[in-house]
């Protein structure tokens, strides 16, 4: 491999639709979905630990704020959707997701004494009937890689990284009971959000999702930075099946942005990729990893070798090619590098287990193998198998009970997961003071000096004036328009003479510009 | 708007004991599920809305 140029990581971030249920025996209330998420959100825009001095402001009003940890709360389409503040490594990011669980739990809990009716909230990616909702990622990557990523023609960026995408799942499944929209009978599948898969590339969400979604909306300097928007990936429980999906994932980004070549030996599927969701959802079914799709891998010398592998055997090409990758990427600093290589050390180890025959083993690690595993263990300790729930209809619901609900309750009193918790079973990956931390602060980067512009600010900012990348006040010099205070680079790091800026700065417009000048000069540092 | 808050504070999150701390004997969570799942019965009908 040739040597990259020292260059930033890849700031990145969930946004989890949480499926929201009203405990009543009205039918009406229990489909007033829209009541019971604006409940929430309200409950947690009133909240000033959450909201910070913005809570007494009276700008915004609607059902979409950012609060002061610099994530954003708001009702989407009748969920209430929790978006991450951008994160630059993903252990940062696992942490602020918890620390999002925590807070829309604790709205659900205010709500529910509001309401006079409890809510249930839950981290997963389907009802059973047919109807999904996302926990959609997030990833700031360069132009050049995102238009190879998004655009025609198919190349081999394109492949390579849909390929990663539907093995990756290996590892980063939630793990679920039956399957829905396809006359299929598997009673358990790798992952949730698979059968809601229909074509390789859209710039769709709601119906016939696609593999790569095509959104172009980068909430930064365009010129610099992209956000690509991954929408087929699932809602996790097990802490570290996130920080694998959102580690390896912004790590393969990361090579492909490096190197030119870096698809080259990396296996790709043989199928046109018009069905590549079509493998993704055989994979998903295929948990016992019994089938070995079709690949090809184009060599060096342009030659194309035909080989069948199993989806374990494809992502082991990936992860040791990313193992090359993290010992030679220039990274920032050790500390990113000791954090993805943690990504990449655990990943080599999980997936040899799996490989092995040994995925029990990951119970209380990994999401799929916990729920697998934990339904196992009910079924034997009432004398049945997986062969009678692919038979027993009574089993089946209880099963879907079990590991669509009950495990998926955000609850830490008690849902099933947070029982595991308690009793040992589940390996945490952060600790409680570091989420307890993030609940109420922001990370490094954008979203802290976000939060320090939007503090320095009140009580001038316009109604709904903060976005990811901007905080809007009135102009004093011309009354009815607005400046605009750009926040455009998501891997920008505060230093001091920010922070400083930000808060002795008395001119708005110096501070606007000083600040523009500061990032351009931190980003030219960096070769960007 | 000034007045609206609830001073509704964040509750205190003990977190988890440590694999060792976990009482000898403590009943084991796998027994509870069928309980568990009883508290979702009227959830698992429920059609919600297509999301994203």
């Amino acid at each position: 491999m040739e040597h990259p140029r020292k260059r930033p990581g890849i700031a990145m971030g969930t946004e989890t639709e949480h499926s929201i249920y009203a405990e009543s025996a009205d039918p009406s209330v229990r489909r007033n979905f829209n009541k019971a998420v604006d409940a929430l959100v309200r409950e947690a825009f009133d909240s000033t630990q959450f909201m910070g001095p913005q809570v007494d402001r009276s700008f915004g009003g609607g059902f979409t704020q950012f609060l002061h940890n610099g994530a954003r709360l708001y009702n989407d389409i009748q969920a209430p959707e929790y978006s991450t503040p951008e994160c630059q490594n993903p252990y940062t990011m696992v942490v602020h997701e918890v620390a999002g669980g925590k807070i829309v739990e604790q709205a659900a809990r205010w709500a529910s004494e509001t309401l006079g009716y409890p809510l249930k909230i839950h981290r997963k990616n389907s009802d059973g009937h047919g109807h999904a909702y996302g926990c959609h990622e997030n990833y700031c990557i360069r132009p050049k890689l995102f238009k190879e990523l998004v655009r025609d023609p198919v190349n081999p960026s394109q492949t390579v990284m849909a390929t990663f995408l539907i093995v990756r799942q290996v590892l980063t499944g939630a793990g679920k009971v039956g399957v829905e929209c396809h006359d299929e009978s598997f009673p358990f599948q790798l992952s949730q959000r698979w059968d809601f898969c229909n074509q390789f590339r859209a710039n769709v969400t709601r119906t016939n999702r696609p593999l790569i979604q095509t959104r172009n909306e980068p909430h930064a300097n365009a010129e610099k930075w992209q956000r690509l928007h991954y929408i087929m990936g699932d809602a996790n429980m097990c802490e570290i099946s996130t920080y694998l999906k959102m580690g390896l994932t912004s790590l393969m980004l990361m090579l492909l942005q490096d190197f030119e070549r870096a698809s080259y030996n990396l296996p790709t599927f043989m199928e046109d990729v018009e069905h590549y969701h079509r493998v993704g959802q055989v994979i998903s079914w295929d948990v016992d990893f019994v089938g070995r799709p079709a690949v090809e891998m184009t060599q060096r010398t342009g030659s194309d070798v035909v080989l069948a592998m199993s989806a374990p055997e494809i992502l082991q090409r990936y992860i040791d090619r990313l193992a090359e990758y993290v010992e030679i990427r220039p990274f920032r600093d050790e500390r990113e590098r000791t954090i993805y290589r943690d990504v990449i050390e655990r990943s080599q180890k999980y997936l040899g287990l799996i490989r092995a025959g040994q995925a029990q083993e990951l119970y209380g690690t990994l999401d799929w193998p916990t729920k697998k595993w934990m339904l196992q263990r009910y079924m034997e300790k009432k004398g049945q198998s997986w062969v009678d729930a692919t038979r027993d209809e009574y089993l089946q619901r209880r099963l879907r009970l079990i590991a669509d609900h009950a495990y998926t309750w955000l609850d830490s009193e008690q849902g099933t997961y947070f029982k595991l918790l308690r009793a040992g079973h589940i390996t945490k990956l952060v600790d409680e003071s570091e989420v307890r931390n993030a609940v109420f602060t922001p990370p490094p980067g954008r979203p802290q000096l976000r939060t320090m512009v939007v503090n320095k600010l009140l009580p001038s900012i316009v109604p709904g004036g903060i976005d990811w990348d901007e905080v809007v006040v009135p102009n004093p010099m011309d009354p009815g328009k607005n400046w605009t205070i750009k926040l455009q680079d998501p891997m920008l790091v505060v230093n001091p003479l920010m922070r400083g800026l930000v808060e002795d700065s008395t001119n708005v417009r110096q501070m606007e510009k000083e600040l523009k000048e500061m990032v351009r000069l931190q980003s030219m540092k960096e070769g960007l | 708007m000034p007045g609206r808050e609830k001073k509704r504070r964040f509750r205190e999150d003990p977190g988890p004991p440590k694999r060792d701390d976990t009482p000898p004997g403590e009943r084991d969570p796998i027994d509870d599920l069928d309980e568990d799942a009883d508290r979702h019965e009227q959830n698992i009908d429920t059609e919600e809305p297509d999301k994203q």
